[in-house]
């Protein structure tokens, strides 16, 4: 092959690369940007502030599931955080290579169960036997989701601490639970913030688990043993709808939706950029 | 001895969340076969090779939803690796730092947006774009292979393809940047400097550091494999096992979604859909644990 052919073919690739990008980033734009543009159509004191009503009554809006969801997603968090945190601790100070390693497997299948398995599986564990779908099985199936992905965060972080400052503290006369507890865990905080965050983000945007666990309600909060709604279970519930009103309000939840959990995105990538 | 009592308190604490998670580990895992064992009972192998699936019937066969869980998945890597694939060598070798400071954490973003979103996408902006442009387009000028024929609708397994597509790019994507990114700056200089163009050292690179491009494509296959809410609102959720890419089809995720909140009075219909997700499950586990473990061997090995 001459050089001119080469060089023909290496223009070529590098302009395919280059489309690829381009590709990439039309999709990204056009997801944003639909979602925006018919999202602040339906955006109003109404929509914040009113519930489900009738598709054919104007005034309504998504306040029941944003309570829903916050409520679902926040229990979860609440209940998944202290087990990772402390487990983590536990498999980073205490634990031998062999049972880190045993529960590190655990943890990695757990992780990669898929999101509709673990809505099945919470249904099986506790909607079947509380015959009846509740708020509290919606959480318990995103603290499941939540706990694994945090909990190898945590490890990660507590492991990439060094040794020496343990020693440190050992050599001062603390008890290892206190070097755990105000060396390994204060040192580590910042990074266990943003895979908090992360982990939020992630569980704030999951639907399929709440499918049969939540289920979904048309009014507020009305306590852990009752179905509620959340952002997701709407946004898919109205996507289906054949009712232009519930379609509008569907894309207003996504565009809220994709605010908060850009912005969670993009406050972490703001945060530990400057502390780096 | 108040402080021995703290530290055996607090050790035992942790210990504790620890067997929490192992326990609910294993109650998953009884759950999962203890309640699909009905199915397996009844029905016998027909749930993973049968292919008619009518609960009014009382038949299972699940091969039309491991076909299109398989399908949808293999034809969402054709899409995905080509691209991810020149947005690696885009930004790990030929943009300027300055834009992939922003372009690498913006693609990294995608990964973030909930998969809801990327169905309602598909289902409200894709879905016409297909219908009235792209599909009488292939329909009429490539319907000699069977890939390219059927009614068109604007959904089914093409619009669930390129939606799988796009949300599994950006992991594969930064995995590929990952494994180029680690391979010894010498194999560039080497080919340089023995005459080569630097698209033919760019190409030795992907050579070099090929497993761990596949690692980031199992990955992404097994993130196709698990997926619901993108597909489900645009796949048709009707089991077909067909090539026609403008046909609807169903996967194991899907049909759960969709059928299983009214299976629950037929204890055989609920079975058999756990079953499925137990299907699903072992597909997932097998792909993600064993496959990227073996690929994580190679790298240590090879690098």
């Amino acid at each position: 092959m001459s050089i001119k052919t080469r060089m023909i073919k290496e223009r070529i690739y590098f302009f395919l690369s280059y489309v690829s990008v381009g590709i990439t980033l039309f999709t990204l734009g056009s997801i944003i940007f639909y979602t925006f543009i018919n999202g602040f159509r339906s955006w109003n004191l109404d929509f914040f502030l009113l519930p489900e009503s009738s598709p054919l009554d104007p005034r309504q809006g998504i306040a029941h599931a944003i309570q829903g969801s916050v409520i679902v997603s926040f229990t979860a968090a609440a209940l998944a955080t202290p087990i990772s945190i402390l487990a983590a601790i536990y498999l980073s100070e205490y634990a031998s290579d062999k049972i880190r390693g045993y529960i590190s497997n655990i943890l990695e299948i757990m992780a990669s169960i898929p999101s509709i398995v673990v809505g099945i599986i919470t249904y099986l564990l506790f909607v079947e036997p509380l015959r009846t779908f509740s708020a509290f099985a919606g959480s318990m199936a995103l603290t499941i989701m939540m706990i694994p992905y945090m909990t190898r965060v945590c490890e990660d972080i507590f492991l990439s601490i060094g040794k020496e400052y343990r020693e440190a503290g050992l050599a001062l006369g603390l008890h290892k639970w206190k070097v755990s507890a105000y060396i390994v865990l204060r040192m580590g905080m910042g990074g266990i913030i943003t895979g908090f965050a992360l982990a939020f983000g992630r569980i704030f945007g999951e639907t399929a688990p709440l499918l049969f666990t939540a289920l979904g309600s048309r009014t507020f909060f009305t306590g852990f043993l009752n179905p509620v709604s959340s952002m997701t279970l709407l946004i898919y519930e109205y996507s289906k709808s054949p009712f232009e009103t519930w379609i509008n309000i569907a894309w207003g939840a996504a565009a809220l939706l994709m605010i908060i959990i850009l912005f969670i995105n993009i406050l972490i990538r703001f945060v530990v950029g400057k502390r780096i | 001895m108040n402080n021995v009592f703290y530290e055996k308190l607090f050790k035992y604490i942790a210990l504790t969340m620890v067997i929490i998670i192992v326990i609910i580990f294993f109650i998953f895992f009884v759950e999962l076969v203890s309640n699909s064992l009905y199915a397996f009972l009844k029905a016998g192998l027909t749930i993973i090779v049968g292919s008619t699936w009518n609960p009014v019937k009382e038949i299972y066969g699940g091969l039309p939803f491991i076909y299109g869980t398989l399908y949808t998945s293999i034809l969402a890597l054709i899409i995905a690796v080509p691209l991810s694939l020149g947005v690696a060598i885009a930004s790990s070798e030929l943009l300027p730092s300055s834009i992939t400071n922003v372009l690498n954490p913006v693609i990294e973003m995608m990964a973030a947006i909930p998969s809801i979103i990327y169905g309602m996408w598909a289902l409200f902006v894709l879905g016409p774009i297909l219908r009235i442009y792209i599909e009488p387009f292939l329909s009429s000028t490539l319907s000699f292979l069977p890939l390219f024929r059927g009614p068109i609708t604007g959904l089914g397994y093409l619009n669930a393809a390129i939606v799988l597509s796009i949300m599994i790019l950006p992991i594969i994507s930064s995995l590929m940047r990952e494994a180029i990114g680690m391979v010894p700056k010498e194999i560039e200089e080497l080919t340089l400097a023995l005459g080569g163009t630097r698209w033919e050292a760019i190409k030795m690179k992907i050579h070099v550091a090929k497993l761990g491009i596949l690692g980031g494509m199992v990955l992404g296959f097994s993130r196709a494999v698990g997926e619901t809410m993108a597909i489900l609102l645009v796949i048709g959720n009707k089991p077909s096992i067909t090539l026609s890419l403008f046909s609807s089809g169903a996967t194991i995720a899907t049909v759960i979604a969709n059928e299983y909140p009214e299976a629950i009075i037929n204890p055989l219909h609920a079975s058999a859909l756990t079953s499925l997700a137990l299907i699903l499950f072992v597909i997932s586990v097998t792909i993600n644990v064993i496959f990227i473990r073996y690929i994580r061997s190679k790298i240590g090995v090879e690098i």
